[in-house]
């Protein structure tokens, strides 16, 4: 990745949310990105996944400058390279477990989704609940399924924002190891964006963004 | 030590009524402002302005239709007697606001030269007629003029039948009573003409003033008295309330429904159906108001449960949604009434050229009665979500769940059923208004149900794979419940919108049905046999096409069963009256069109033994039963006829017919005259009838193109009216689907942005919104159709009185219509939002 800064255009002024961001990311690595609440760590996951356009700069995912991509073109790179984990797990709540982990292999065109599913699934150990709704589920629960439909495609780059920040400690600590331990299997370069100390203790590299500027720490 | 605590705690210093009125006035401007209730409001004022514009606009049409109606009264209120009417009534009517007209009728033989003629007297007093015109002509089948006025005093208007008889033309002199007075012109046409065409004299009009003057009129004298009463509806109402105790058996009270025959059934039917597209708005309405407010609950349950967290009661909650409500509906109120008056407005403008009748003003009761509706719409369709919404249980704050339903139980419908109770108590049909409006929750019910049931079935046909496809037919079963409830309201909406459609054409058809083009307009009375031949040949050669002569007797009832019927065993003074008077008789091998058996069976061909098939309106006073036998005394004449069988005979038709027909064989040695009735096109009337009257004077003409014209100007009237009302709730109901679509918006957008962000193409998104919308939208259409057509049936078999033909193509356009149309509005309201970037929705909270 290059340079990014994201403009947004408020209520009463232009508000500038990123300024000059530069930062690369090998791959299988692990990048904490944390910062004060409003200070654009979101928004810098959001153009990451291309879901967001940058008023200027470019993102380079895998050699393909995200900038330069409609959104279709976004959406078939985010299909098969990005995945997604998110604070509100963002579940579908007229699927079931099984069915909203089977939706993203089938958004990405893979063959056998069910029997895919159903070992992502396994994987995060959440076999016996394949035909619970979202709303039968806890939050852990909810968040390893939300986990599952993440890794199932086998993404170059996972992408969580604050994945812990709605469960207790333990929990926490729980989907955390499990994240972990599929981008290791994976080779999954993680970008995680968190308050947690000792979450983004656990990356590689830890970022801060500060007045929309991004600094090692 | 536990203490016990009181059972219920006490108030709270700040929770007065006060505080929770400022609460939620506080609240309503945030939400207000912030646009939170933009959506409710939008359906609210939609529902508003729908319903203003049909009650506002039904209202005004319907004032006109009444006023038309009154033409064949040449009144709206009709006293009559054969002894001169009160001096009392007419300044009671006078009183009430009301116009008042009197007017004389009787035979009297009249003179010109050595000529004289029995003719029938109309004196009137200045004013007459009230509603409707007269129309004249100079030549006795010239082209006429319409005029609302009298005679000038000294003059007289006559049928064109005294022309021809007395030899005279407009400007002779006819010496009427103790005075000659001037003919000034041809009167081809009365509004309250009706009455039977034997024996009918010819009319001769003159004002009320010249005929007492002519010595006519004496105090006493046993005429047909009327007085002719016109005014707005309130008045008419006032004043025979008032004037009841003044109404003695000889005065008999008549009123333009009762005197318009086909065409007051027409004004009826259209105002019933006037009524109906009423009710079926509010029905729109109410639906719009339900869905909006489900939605509006669904969204607000994270908040409530964080005001029960911090320990708000359940009821302190309702009372602030409820205020809320009712505050976004009084906003809604006053826009929507707005919208719905200038709607109105501007189509009554544009209409203005093509209604005859000018629509009168609205009127303010009108718009008292729309805020009436909508506030008890709004609290009995809206009061069911908010009182789930106040019980949601405070742990939901602990369990964020953006789905989650709220729990329902049945008898939070009551609220709703109450409601639609109040209002059909309210409407002007209450039996129509209860049948529509508890048939609609009925239907409701069920449609739900099927729904739900095809729904769930269209989940189990999902595909193993195919993306979109699968996705879509899944989360349909998923959500069939929520699904079924609005493809329910859909389904509704569209059955109400198919029946009031279906009830129109078929009313309109049956009009028109009714009144053929070609439907006689011409009656030839007194024709001698010897002048039949000659006659018949004289109007083909004319070109007059379907001549058919029917013989006609005129006879007297002599013997019932071999007995001297006596006229005081009769209660029915019509039975009497039929038995010392003459009664018309025909006699005829096949059954006359226009007419259907109703009882026995019609005489074989060549019959022999005498036989007679009775008018059922007829038989009935007389008491006469099938196997009677009527004795019967034409001229010199006698016979004895089994009654073999009953009719029932359209007298609306403008065919001959008659109470009594006999079977040839029966008929063949009575004296007859003939009589005959047949289309003239007005372009050729006036030649061949001045011949015809020429060369056979003694023949009457009676001619009925004016009585014709004026019932098709009132079918064309009624059909326009129906359909203009149709097209306008059309309009309405679409407006409220679309509004009653939008209520699953935020969720389908919440769950765009996620496919999206899975890395979903556009493509997927579409097709799988465009699948879940448009089955809907079918199952909707599908059912709605299934609904419409039951509906139509019942309203035009209880109601409307006419036969429904459910249609086929009907089920297939509603269900090809309701997946194109649904899918597309669902669509459209999702493409921005599939546009825009997936993260700011998702971030919305």
């Amino acid at each position: 990745m290059t340079v990014a800064s994201r403009v947004v255009d408020g209520a009463r002024r232009d508000l500038e949310i990123l300024g000059s961001v530069d930062f690369s990311l090998a791959r299988g690595e692990a990048v904490a990105v944390m910062g004060a609440s409003g200070s654009g760590k979101s928004t810098l996951l959001g153009l990451l996944a291309g879901l967001d356009r940058a008023t200027s700069g470019d993102i380079i995912l895998d050699g393909t400058a995200i900038g330069a991509l409609d959104e279709d073109q976004r959406a078939a790179l985010r299909r098969r390279r990005i995945g997604f984990v998110f604070q509100s797990f963002h579940l579908l709540p007229a699927l079931n477990a099984l069915d909203n982990v089977r939706l993203a292999l089938e958004v990405a065109g893979l063959p056998d989704a069910a029997g895919r599913a159903r070992a992502a699934l396994d994987r995060v150990g959440l076999a016996a609940r394949a035909a619970h709704y979202p709303g039968e589920l806890s939050g852990g629960e909810q968040q390893r399924v939300a986990l599952a439909r993440a890794f199932c495609t086998d993404p170059l780059l996972l992408l969580a924002d604050e994945p812990t920040g709605n469960l207790d400690r333990r929990t926490g600590r729980q989907i955390a190891d499990l994240m972990f331990e599929l981008k290791a299997a994976g080779g999954t370069s993680l970008v995680l964006v968190t308050h947690d100390e000792a979450l983004a203790a656990r990356c590689d590299r830890r970022l801060l963004l500060e007045d929309g500027r991004l600094h090692s720490c | 030590m536990l203490t016990k605590r009181p059972a219920t705690l006490p108030a709270a210093p700040g929770t007065s009524l006060c505080r929770s009125l400022a609460l939620t006035w506080r609240w309503w401007l945030s939400d207000w402002r912030s646009g939170a209730l933009a959506t409710l409001f939008l359906a609210l004022a939609v529902a508003t302005g729908a319903l203003g514009a049909t009650t506002l606009f039904g209202a005004r049409l319907e004032a006109a239709l009444d006023t038309q109606a009154g033409e064949w009264l040449a009144a709206d209120l009709v006293l009559r007697s054969r002894r001169p009417l009160p001096e009392r009534l007419t300044s009671l009517a006078t009183q009430h606001g009301l116009a008042a007209v009197s007017t004389a009728e009787f035979p009297t033989v009249v003179f010109a030269g050595d000529d004289s003629l029995l003719v029938s007297i109309k004196a009137a007093g200045d004013g007459y007629p009230l509603r409707g015109a007269l129309e004249l002509s100079d030549l006795p089948f010239g082209p006429a003029t319409r005029t609302a006025t009298l005679p000038v005093a000294g003059t007289v208007w006559a049928e064109p039948r005294v022309l021809a008889a007395l030899g005279i033309e407009p400007g002779d002199e006819i010496e009427i009573g103790s005075r000659r007075l001037t003919l000034g012109a041809v009167l081809r046409h009365e509004p309250d003409r009706g009455g039977g065409f034997y024996g009918l004299a010819p009319r001769l009009l003159l004002r009320l003033d010249d005929a007492r003057a002519a010595g006519l009129i004496a105090p006493d004298s046993r005429l047909n008295h009327a007085l002719l009463l016109a005014g707005a509806p309130s008045d008419l109402a006032a004043f025979r309330q008032a004037a009841d105790p003044l109404l003695n058996g000889d005065i008999r009270l008549e009123t333009a429904a009762e005197a318009g025959g086909r065409a007051a059934r027409a004004l009826d039917q259209t105002r019933l159906y006037l009524d109906l597209a009423a009710l079926i708005a509010v029905l729109l309405a109410a639906l719009a108001v339900w869905l909006a407010s489900e939605r509006y609950a669904r969204e607000s349950q994270n908040a409530c449960a964080l005001l029960r967290c911090l320990g708000e009661s359940w009821l302190v909650i309702l009372r602030f949604h409820l205020g809320k409500m009712v505050l976004t509906a009084g906003a809604a109120l006053v826009a929507g009434t707005a919208a719905g008056y200038a709607a109105q407005a501007g189509l009554a403008k544009a209409l203005s050229g093509l209604l005859a009748v000018p629509l009168p003003a609205p009127g303010l009761a009108e718009l008292g009665w729309i805020a009436f509706y909508v506030l008890v719409l709004t609290a009995g369709f809206a009061l069911p979500h908010l009182w789930a919404l106040s019980r949601v249980p405070p742990r939901r704050v602990l369990h964020d769940s953006t789905a989650g339903d709220l729990a329902f139980h049945p008898w939070r419908y009551a609220p709703a059923v109450l409601a639609l109770l109040v209002l059909a108590a309210a409407g002007g049909e209450p039996l129509l208004s209860l049948a529509v409006l508890g048939g609609a929750v009925l239907l409701i019910a069920v449609l739900g149900l099927i729904a739900r049931a095809l729904l769930a079935a269209a989940g189990r046909f999902r595909p193993a794979a195919g993306g979109a496809r699968r996705y879509a037919l899944g989360v349909l079963a998923r959500r069939a419940r929520a699904n079924a409830l609005q493809a329910a309201a859909l389904a509704a909406g569209i059955a109400a919108l198919l029946a009031l459609g279906l009830v129109r054409d078929d009313l309109i058809a049956t009009w028109r049905l009714e009144l053929p083009a070609d439907t006689p307009n011409h009656f030839l009375l007194n024709i001698q046999p010897a002048q039949a031949g000659d006659l018949a040949a004289y109007l083909a050669a004319a070109g007059v096409a379907g001549v058919e002569l029917e013989p006609l007797a005129i006879g007297r009832i002599t013997t019932i069963n071999g007995r001297v019927p006596d006229p005081a065993d009769y209660s029915d003074p019509l039975a009497a009256s039929r038995l010392r008077g003459t009664t018309n008789l025909s006699w005829r091998a096949a059954l006359p069109p226009a007419n259907t058996l109703t009882a026995g069976r019609w005489w074989a061909a060549g019959a022999t033994q005498p036989e007679a098939s009775i008018a059922t309106t007829w038989a009935e006073p007389m008491r006469l039963k099938l196997g009677d036998v009527l004795g019967l005394k034409v001229g010199d004449l006698e016979i004895a006829a089994r009654i073999t069988s009953f009719r029932e005979v359209d007298w609306d038709s403008f065919r001959v017919n008659f109470f009594i027909v006999l079977n040839p064989a029966a008929a063949a040695e009575l004296p007859r005259q003939w009589i005959t009735s047949f289309y003239l096109p007005p372009t050729s009337a006036g030649a061949v009838l001045n011949g015809l009257a020429r060369r056979w004077p003694n023949v009457t003409i009676l001619e009925t193109t004016a009585l014709l014209d004026r019932l098709r100007e009132i079918v064309a009237q009624a059909s326009q009216a129906a359909a203009i009302v149709f097209v306008f709730t059309l309009a309405a109901g679409i407006l409220i689907l679309i509004a009653a679509l939008q209520a699953s918006r935020g969720e389908r957008q919440r769950e765009a942005a996620i496919l999206r962000t899975l890395g979903a193409t556009r493509r997927f998104v579409r097709q799988s919104v465009i699948l879940e919308y448009g089955l809907i939208g079918a199952v909707a259409g599908l059912s709605g159709a299934l609904a419409a057509a039951l509906a139509g049936a019942a309203l035009g078999h209880f109601w409307f009185e006419i036969a429904y033909r459910p249609r086929v193509e009907w089920f297939l356009l509603a269900a090809g219509g309701g997946f194109a149309a649904i899918a597309a509005t669902g669509w459209l309201g999702l493409r921005r939002a599939v546009g825009s970037a997936p993260l700011a929705v998702l971030r919305r909270p």
